[in-house]
């Protein structure tokens, strides 16, 4: 049984957190889809790319439903520090203005908790369709100028696609040597602090069938369902 | 009962407390735990961020390998736990998808149909065991201990849950039982930052401080999480984000579950804290 009473008090204090401006209410015009545009232009290889990822996913038959009712974006821990905030960014897409979007920090920004998701009152799965943008961003090279996530799982991916699984300790090393190699001195203490406790071990077990993994990661690669 | 246990890449590093305990505490309570052989990386939020083909034959492989096991995959890493989740969900509901998968994973001799269930150990605690049963169980009493309870967000925040989205309260009544006091802790589900406190440390920071001082001010005398990301987190950046606070242990819910249980720190990998973390003195001798 849920206890009601105690729920009020599960309400997340957000310190920090802006009360929604005239810039938010007024939002992008647009909200319908491309492909619904009478008299539209035909979608461009952009908008064809989009249509793929998301429809990768359940989440792409979702996206009509929004009100734009600013929930997802008042449920977001991270909004306030987003170039688009969430609500804005469901409107962006349904707009057909991917490029604004791609450009932005906003899915860089986005940790992945998924509380937009779980309070769309119109059931949008909100934190896979800012995945498909992600993807799109990291195919096409122009939208994913050096972003430290992006790097970060270009750094992961390494790992695992050689070993199998991931060592915490190289993915950081990695990432700090190809983006900020002066940080791995703060990262140093912390990591001497991890060894001595027997948490950072350098060598972790490798996969044992690392061929039949890279063979399947080669077979997977570049297949698309579309 | 037996269950196909999936580690993940975490436990066997920065983790490595949460695998000793979440052991200890299985087969004291006479669950049997089978490591998949050979598992492999889940993907996850990365992979997921770069190719959703490539994300789910990686799952997939994981998943295809403990179907051979037959049992049910207890996977405690809330990530690795999401990830299998959502590709087990994807491969049924898209089917484009699942042909691409089973074409990458057949000449492996893999398949995956779907029939083993991804499961979390406090699910598998709660409903195959049972609260009053490991209860009856318990060694010792954690009476004076209070306990924010902190479940991150990504273990309720699937399709199915096993527990409320918002107000989830498994691990508030399984402490309960077992004597502990817990703190109103209203950041129970809120994100710690994950991979933000490397990539974006401004905003990692940011959700950390927030966290600590909600415990902290709730009087919190521990932490208790069940992911390996946000233990981390919470626990290994306390100086930098609030450096004159009062240091709060960050625990796994297994660890104090062991605790209680009876087992000794040391196979609860508690000697492996950053935040060391003790029963008060009068508690920490058994009683049969």
């Amino acid at each position: 049984m849920i206890d009601r009473t105690a729920m009020r008090a599960v309400e997340p204090t957000r310190p920090g957190m802006r009360m929604p401006t005239p810039r938010d209410a007024a939002g992008p015009r647009a909200v319908s889809a491309p492909e619904v545009r009478p008299g539209a232009e035909p979608p461009s290889d952009l908008h064809r790319a989009f249509t793929r990822e998301v429809g990768l996913t359940p989440a792409g038959r979702t996206l009509l439903r929004c009100l734009q009712c600013g929930v997802c974006t008042g449920s977001c821990p991270v909004a306030p520090l987003m170039d688009i905030t969430p609500r804005r960014a469901i409107a962006l897409v349904r707009a057909g203005e991917l490029e604004a979007l791609l450009r932005s920090n906003t899915v860089w920004i986005c940790a992945s908790c998924y509380a937009c998701t779980v309070r769309c009152p119109a059931g949008i799965a909100i934190t896979d369709i800012l995945y498909a943008v992600k993807r799109l961003a990291m195919e096409r090279r122009e939208f994913a100028p050096a972003t430290a996530v992006h790097r970060l799982s270009k750094a992961f991916m390494h790992i695992v696609s050689r070993h199998g699984r991931n060592r915490e300790a190289r993915l950081v090393v990695t990432y700090r040597l190809r983006t900020q190699p002066l940080r791995l001195l703060a990262d140093m203490r912390l990591g001497f602090r991890l060894r001595r406790r027997g948490r950072l071990p350098w060598h972790q077990p490798s996969v044992e069938g690392r061929k039949e993994f890279t063979d399947i990661l080669g077979r997977a690669k570049g297949r698309s369902t579309s | 009962m037996e269950y196909a246990y999936y580690p993940g890449c975490s436990l066997q590093a920065t983790a490595r407390s949460y695998d000793e305990s979440l052991r200890t505490v299985f087969s004291m309570l006479d669950l049997r735990l089978h490591e998949i052989p050979d598992w492999n990386c889940c993907g996850a939020t990365m992979y997921m961020s770069v190719d959703q083909v490539l994300a789910s034959c990686i799952s997939a492989r994981t998943l295809a390998l403990a179907e051979r096991l037959g049992h049910d995959i207890v996977a405690p890493c809330s990530s690795c736990f999401t990830i299998l989740n959502k590709t087990r969900r994807l491969l049924t509901q898209n089917p484009d998808l699942a042909r691409c998968v089973g074409e990458a994973l057949e000449p492996s001799g893999l398949r995956t149909t779907g029939c083993v269930r991804v499961r979390h150990p406090l699910e598998v605690l709660i409903n195959d065991v049972g609260i009053e049963s490991i209860a009856g169980a318990a060694r010792r009493d954690l009476a004076p201990t209070r306990v924010a309870h902190y479940y991150g967000c990504q273990i309720v925040r699937q399709e199915e849950p096993f527990d409320d989205r918002q107000h989830p309260t498994t691990m508030d009544r399984l402490f309960e039982a077992l004597g502990a006091h817990n703190v109103p802790f209203s950041m129970k589900v809120r994100c710690c930052g994950g991979m933000l406190m490397t990539t974006t440390p401004e905003v990692g920071e940011r959700l950390a401080a927030e966290i600590l001082e909600c415990a902290r001010s709730g009087g919190a005398d521990c932490i208790v999480t069940t992911c390996p990301l946000c233990q981390i987190n919470l626990e290994a950046y306390q100086k930098r984000v609030a450096p004159k606070a009062r240091p709060v242990p960050v625990l796994f819910f297994t660890q104090l579950l062991g605790l209680a249980l009876g087992a000794e720190p040391k196979e609860l990998g508690l000697h492996r804290q950053l935040v060391p973390f003790a029963l008060a003195e009068a508690h920490a001798t058994l009683h049969s």
